[in-house]
C-alpha cells in the first residue's frame, strides 16, 4: 500500500505553517533564517509529492534547483547577517528599524 | 511497512520543526532543523526520489547547515540570548496567519482532483538517469543559469562578509 | 514661377534663421550682409516674378505647395495666390523693406543686439510676405499674427527701457482685441461656406443671390474690420501705434508706417467680394476711416516728439485708405497704400536721421535750423512733406486726390461727409507736417551749444536710401494718373481683382463732369497749400515754438494729451479689468476655489499618506506578516475566484 498523496501534502502544509509562525515570532535573524529554510523544504516536499502523484520527474528537477538556490541564498543571507552583526552588534530583527518612516 | 516508516518520519519532522521555533538556543534550533531535514530525506526516498534524498542529505543537511553552524558559533555570545517575542497580540497574530495558511493549503490540497490514470515514475534504479536526462536536455538553460547564479552568490557572500578595511589605510 | 514665388518669403526666413541662431557669434558686417542680402534677393525675385507675371495671358497664379492642415471637412493648404493685388503688395514690401534694411545698417550700427535687430526684421519680412501672398484666410492669419509678434519684439527692442517694454505689451494686447474679431469672423466664414480658400470662397460668394447671406456677410466683414482696426490702428484701437514709436526708427518706418499697419487695408481689399456685398459694413469702414483721419490729424497738431507727429500722421493716412475702401474704390486705397509707403517711410527715416544726428533727442523744441547741418535729410524730408501734403506732382497728390474724388463722386451712403472730413484732414496734415519741417530744419537752432558741432549728416547708406525714397515719393504717383490726365495704369493693373465688384450700395456713381473733378482737385491742392501757408505764418513769420503753443490753454492741453483717450481707456477698461481680475478672479476664484481645490487635494493625499506611512514601521517581521496576509489573499483568490 503506497503512502497517500494527501498525507504528504498535508505534512508539507503543516511544515510550511510552522515555518511561517517561526519567522513571524522569532526575533533572532539566524533563527528566522532557519525557519525560511524550513519553509523551502516544505515546498520541496509538496513538489516531490505532486511529482510522484502525477508520474512526472519535472517536479524533482525543480526541487533540485530549489536546493541549489537555497544554498546560494544561505551563503548570501549569512554573509549579510555577519556584515550586519559587525556594524550593529546585534541580531535582533526588531532593532534593525532604521528604514522606518 | 514503508507506510509506517513514512508516518514515523513525518511525526519526527513536525516535532523537529516545532522544536526549531520553540528552542531558546540558536544552536539547538539549528540542530533540530538538521533532524527535520534528515527526516524529510527519508520521506523523499519513500516517495521514490532517491537522488533528491541524497542531495538533501549531502547539500542541505551537510553543507548548508554546516554554514549555519559556523555562523552561529562565530556570533556565539549572541546565541545564548533569548530572543523571542513577548507581545501576546503579535504571537496570536502569527498563529492566526500560520493557521490560516495551513487551512488554506490543506483545503486546496484536499479538494485537488488529480487525473485518474497516472503512469508510474521510474523506480529507484532509473531515477538518477532519467533526472539527468531531463536536467541536461529539457532544463539545460535553467541549469546553466543556476550555475551562474551560485557563482555570483559565492562572490557576493565573500564581498559582503569580508572585513572592511578601516578608512584611510 | 511657383518655386520662384516660394523663395520670396523663404529667403528672409533663411536670413532670420542664420542671424537668429548664429548672429551672436558672427561679425557685424556679415550680419547685415546676410540680412540685407536676403531681402535684396527677395526683392530681385519679386521683380523677376513681376516681369513674368506681366507676360502671363491670365494674370493669376495659384501655387499650392502642400496640405497644411486637414481635419474632417476642414482643409487649409499652404499655398500662394499671386494676382495683381498681391503682386503690388509684394513689390512694395520687399522694395521698401530692402531699402529700410540698408538704412538700418547705418542707424543701428552702434546699438547692442545688432544681430537680434536684423533677425527680427527678416522674420518680419517673412511674415508680411506670407500675409500678402497667402491663398487662404488661415495662412493670411498666420502671417497676420507673425507680423504682430515681430512688431511686439521690435517695439520692445530696447527691452531694458520700461516704457519700450510697456509699449510692446500695449501693441500686442490691443492687437489681440482686434484679432479676436478676426478669428470669430474666420470661424463664422468657415461655418457658413466650409472653406477659407480665397478663390473658392469668393466664387461661392459671387454666385449667391444678392440678398442671400447678406446678414452673415455683414457680420463677417464687420468682424474682419474689427481686426483691421487693430492692425491698422483705427478708432477705437489706434492707441497702440503712437506708443509703438518706442522702437528703433527703422522699425517705425518699416512696420508702423509702410507695411504692417497697412495689412488691415490689404485684408479688406483682398476681401472685396464680400465687402462689396455688405454695403452696411462699407459705410462703417468709410466712417471710421474718415473720423480717424481727422481725429488723429488734430492730435498730430501739437505733438512735440518728432516721431509722434509722424505716428499720428500714419494713423490719419491709414484712415484715408479706409475712406477709399469705404466708398468702394479699392484700387485707390491700395494706390494710396503704396505712395504712403514711399513718403511715410521717407519721413520716418528722415526723422531717424535727425534723431541720430542729435543723439536721440526727439523733442522738436530742441531742434531748429538743422538744414545747414543735414542738407540731404532736409531736402528729402521736404519732398516727403510736400508729397504727404498733396502738392502736385508728387506721389501723395495723385493718390490723395483720387481718394477725395472717389469720396466726392461715389454713390455710397455718406460719401459727402467722408469727402468733407477727408478734405479737412488733408488741410490739417499739410499744417502739422510743415510745422514739423519748419520747427526741425528752419528758424534759429535751439540745439544746445555744446552739442552743435557734433551734429552732422548721417552715413552714406542712410542718405542714399533717403534719396531713393525721395525719388519714389516724387514720381511714384505717375503710375496712377487721374482720368483727365491720362490712363490710370495702376488701376487698370488691379482691375481683375476688383472686377466682380458690384457698385457699392447698389447705386451707380453719381454722374460727374470733368469740371467737377478739376474743382475737387483744385480744392484739395488749395487746402494743402493753405495748411502749408498757415504753418509758414505761424512758425516762420511769427517764429512760434512748441513751448509757445501752451498759451493756447485748455484746447492745447486737451489735444496735446491726445484727448485723454489713453486715460479714458485706462479708467473704463483697464482698471475695471484689473479690479475684477484682482478682487474676483485672483483673490476669490483663483486663491479660494482653484487653490483651495489644489491644496485640498494635496492635504487629502498628505493625510492619507500620513496614515499609510504608519504601516512602514521598519520592523522586518511586520512586513513578513503582511507578506503572509498577501499570500493568503492570493491563495483565496486563486482558489475561489480564479479556479
Amino acid at each position: 500500500m503506497p503512502v497517500p498523496s494527501l498525507h504528504v501534502l498535508i505534512l508539507s502544509a503543516l511544515l510550511f505553517a510552522i515555518g511561517v509562525i517561526g519567522v513571524l515570532m522569532r526575533r533572532n535573524l539566524v533563527v528566522m533564517f532557519l525557519c525560511v529554510e524550513l519553509m523551502l523544504n516544505a515546498a520541496n516536499l509538496a513538489l516531490i509529492g505532486f511529482s510522484r502523484r502525477l508520474g512526472q520527474l519535472d517536479g524533482q528537477v525543480v526541487v533540485f534547483f530549489v536546493i541549489v538556490l537555497a544554498a546560494a541564498e544561505a551563503a548570501v543571507g549569512l554573509a549579510l547577517v555577519i556584515a550586519l552583526y559587525r556594524s550593529r552588534r546585534t541580531l535582533d530583527a526588531d532593532q534593525l528599524n532604521l528604514m522606518k518612516y | 511497512m514503508i507506510v509506517v516508516l513514512f508516518y514515523i518520519s513525518a511525526v519526527l519532522a513536525v516535532l523537529a520543526a516545532l522544536n526549531l521555533i520553540l528552542q531558546k538556543k540558536t544552536m539547538n534550533a539549528a540542530l533540530s532543523l538538521v533532524v527535520c531535514l534528515a527526516a524529510l530525506s527519508v520521506i523523499y526516498f519513500i516517495l521514490s526520489a532517491p537522488f533528491i534524498g541524497i542531495i538533501q542529505l549531502v547539500v542541505y543537511a551537510g553543507a548548508v547547515m554546516v554554514l549555519f553552524l559556523v555562523v552561529i558559533m562565530l556570533l556565539d555570545p549572541f546565541s545564548e540570548v533569548v530572543l523571542r517575542n513577548h507581545n501576546r497580540l503579535w504571537v496570536f497574530f502569527s498563529m492566526l496567519l500560520g493557521g490560516g495558511l495551513f487551512t488554506l493549503l490543506a483545503f486546496a490540497f484536499s479538494t485537488w482532483q488529480p487525473p485518474a490514470d497516472t503512469p508510474d515514475i521510474p523506480g529507484a534504479a532509473r531515477n538518477t538517469e532519467t533526472l539527468a536526462e531531463l536536467l541536461f536536455n529539457k532544463y539545460l538553460l535553467p541549469f546553466e543559469a543556476v550555475s551562474i547564479l551560485i557563482l555570483v552568490a559565492i562572490i557576493g557572500a565573500v564581498v559582503l562578509a569580508k572585513k572592511k578595511h578601516p578608512a584611510g589605510s | 514661377m511657383n518655386s520662384l514665388l516660394l523663395w520670396i518669403p523663404l529667403l528672409p526666413l533663411l536670413g532670420f534663421l542664420l542671424n537668429g541662431l548664429f548672429g551672436r557669434r558672427l561679425p557685424k558686417p556679415l550680419v547685415h550682409w546676410i540680412a540685407c542680402g536676403v531681402t535684396g534677393a527677395s526683392f530681385l525675385l519679386a521683380v523677376i516674378v513681376f516681369q513674368r507675371f506681366l507676360d502671363l495671358p491670365e494674370r493669376l497664379v495659384q501655387a499650392d505647395y502642400f496640405r497644411w492642415i486637414e481635419s474632417g471637412d476642414f482643409a487649409a493648404s499652404f499655398g500662394f495666390l499671386l494676382d495683381p493685388l498681391s503682386m503690388v503688395m509684394t513689390l512694395v514690401v520687399t522694395g521698401v523693406g530692402f531699402l529700410i534694411h540698408v538704412y538700418s545698417i547705418g542707424y543701428m550700427w552702434a546699438e547692442a543686439g545688432y544681430y537680434r535687430f536684423f533677425a527680427y526684421m527678416n522674420l518680419f519680412m517673412f511674415a508680411m510676405l506670407m500675409l500678402v501672398l497667402a491663398d487662404n484666410y488661415l495662412l493670411l492669419f498666420l502671417g497676420w499674427e507673425g507680423v504682430g509678434l515681430c512688431s511686439y519684439l521690435l517695439i520692445g527692442f530696447y527691452f531694458h527701457k520700461p516704457s519700450a517694454a510697456a509699449a510692446g505689451k500695449k501693441a500686442f494686447i490691443v492687437n489681440r482685441i482686434g484679432d479676436f474679431g478676426f478669428v470669430v469672423g474666420l470661424l463664422l466664414l468657415f461655418v457658413t461656406f466650409r472653406t477659407l480658400d480665397f478663390r473658392t470662397l469668393f466664387a461661392q460668394v459671387a454666385a449667391l443671390p444678392v440678398e442671400a447671406h447678406y446678414g452673415v456677410l455683414t457680420a463677417v466683414t464687420l468682424l474682419f474690420f474689427v481686426g483691421a482696426t487693430g492692425k491698422s490702428a483705427q478708432i477705437p484701437l489706434y492707441v497702440w501705434l503712437p506708443d509703438a514709436m518706442e522702437g528703433p526708427t527703422p522699425v517705425s518706418a518699416l512696420i508702423h508706417a509702410a507695411t504692417m499697419v497697412t495689412a488691415g487695408v490689404y485684408m479688406v481689399a483682398r476681401s472685396n467680394p464680400m465687402y462689396g456685398r455688405a454695403p452696411e459694413t462699407l459705410f462703417w469702414v468709410g466712417l471710421i476711416g474718415a473720423l480717424t483721419a481727422v481725429f488723429a490729424a488734430t492730435i498730430g497738431l501739437f505733438q512735440r516728439d518728432i516721431k509722434r507727429v509722424l505716428a499720428y500722421s500714419t494713423v490719419s493716412q491709414l484712415g484715408y485708405m479706409f475712406v477709399a475702401l469705404g466708398v468702394g474704390a479699392y484700387a485707390t486705397g491700395i494706390f494710396h497704400l503704396m505712395t504712403h509707403a514711399f513718403f511715410k517711410a521717407l519721413l520716418f527715416l528722415g526723422s531717424g536721421s535727425v534723431i541720430l544726428a542729435l543723439h536721440h533727442e526727439q523733442d522738436m523744441q530742441a531742434m531748429g535750423g538743422l538744414r545747414k547741418h543735414l542738407p540731404v535729410t532736409a531736402a528729402t524730408m521736404w519732398i516727403g512733406a510736400l508729397a504727404i501734403a498733396g502738392v502736385p506732382p508728387l506721389a501723395g497728390f495723385f493718390s490723395k486726390d483720387e481718394i477725395l474724388w472717389h469720396a466726392f463722386a461715389g454713390g455710397a451712403r455718406g460719401h459727402l461727409v467722408f469727402f468733407g472730413l477727408a478734405t479737412l484732414a488733408a488741410g490739417l496734415t499739410a499744417f502739422y507736417m510743415f510745422r514739423l519741417i519748419f520747427l526741425t530744419f528752419h528758424g534759429r537752432t535751439r540745439v544746445p551749444e555744446e552739442q552743435r558741432h557734433h551734429v552732422h549728416e548721417s552715413p552714406r547708406p542712410m542718405t542714399a536710401v533717403l534719396v531713393v525714397l525721395a525719388l519714389l515719393a516724387a514720381v511714384g504717383g505717375f503710375v496712377g494718373l487721374p482720368a483727365w490726365l491720362g490712363p490710370n495704369a495702376f488701376r487698370d493693373f488691379l482691375q481683375p481683382v476688383f472686377a466682380q465688384l458690384p457698385p457699392a450700395d447698389g447705386g451707380a456713381p453719381a454722374p460727374h463732369s470733368l469740371a467737377q473733378e478739376l474743382a475737387v482737385t483744385g480744392a484739395a491742392v488749395l487746402v494743402g497749400l493753405l495748411g502749408i501757408a498757415v504753418a509758414w505764418v505761424v512758425f516762420i513769420r511769427r517764429g512760434a515754438l512748441p513751448d509757445d503753443e501752451k498759451r493756447l490753454g485748455a484746447a492745447h492741453q486737451l489735444v496735446f494729451n491726445k484727448y485723454y483717450i489713453d486715460e479714458l481707456y485706462d479708467r473704463i477698461i483697464v482698471r475695471p479689468l484689473t479690479w475684477i481680475s484682482e478682487q474676483w478672479l485672483w483673490k476669490i476664484f483663483d486663491a479660494g476655489l482653484v487653490d483651495g481645490l489644489v491644496n485640498g487635494a494635496g492635504a487629502l493625499v498628505q493625510g492619507l499618506g500620513d496614515g499609510a506611512r504608519r504601516v512602514q514601521n521598519g520592523l522586518a517581521r511586520t512586513y513578513l506578516g503582511w507578506v503572509a496576509v498577501g499570500a493568503i489573499g492570493v491563495g483565496l483568490y486563486v482558489l475561489f475566484l480564479f479556479g
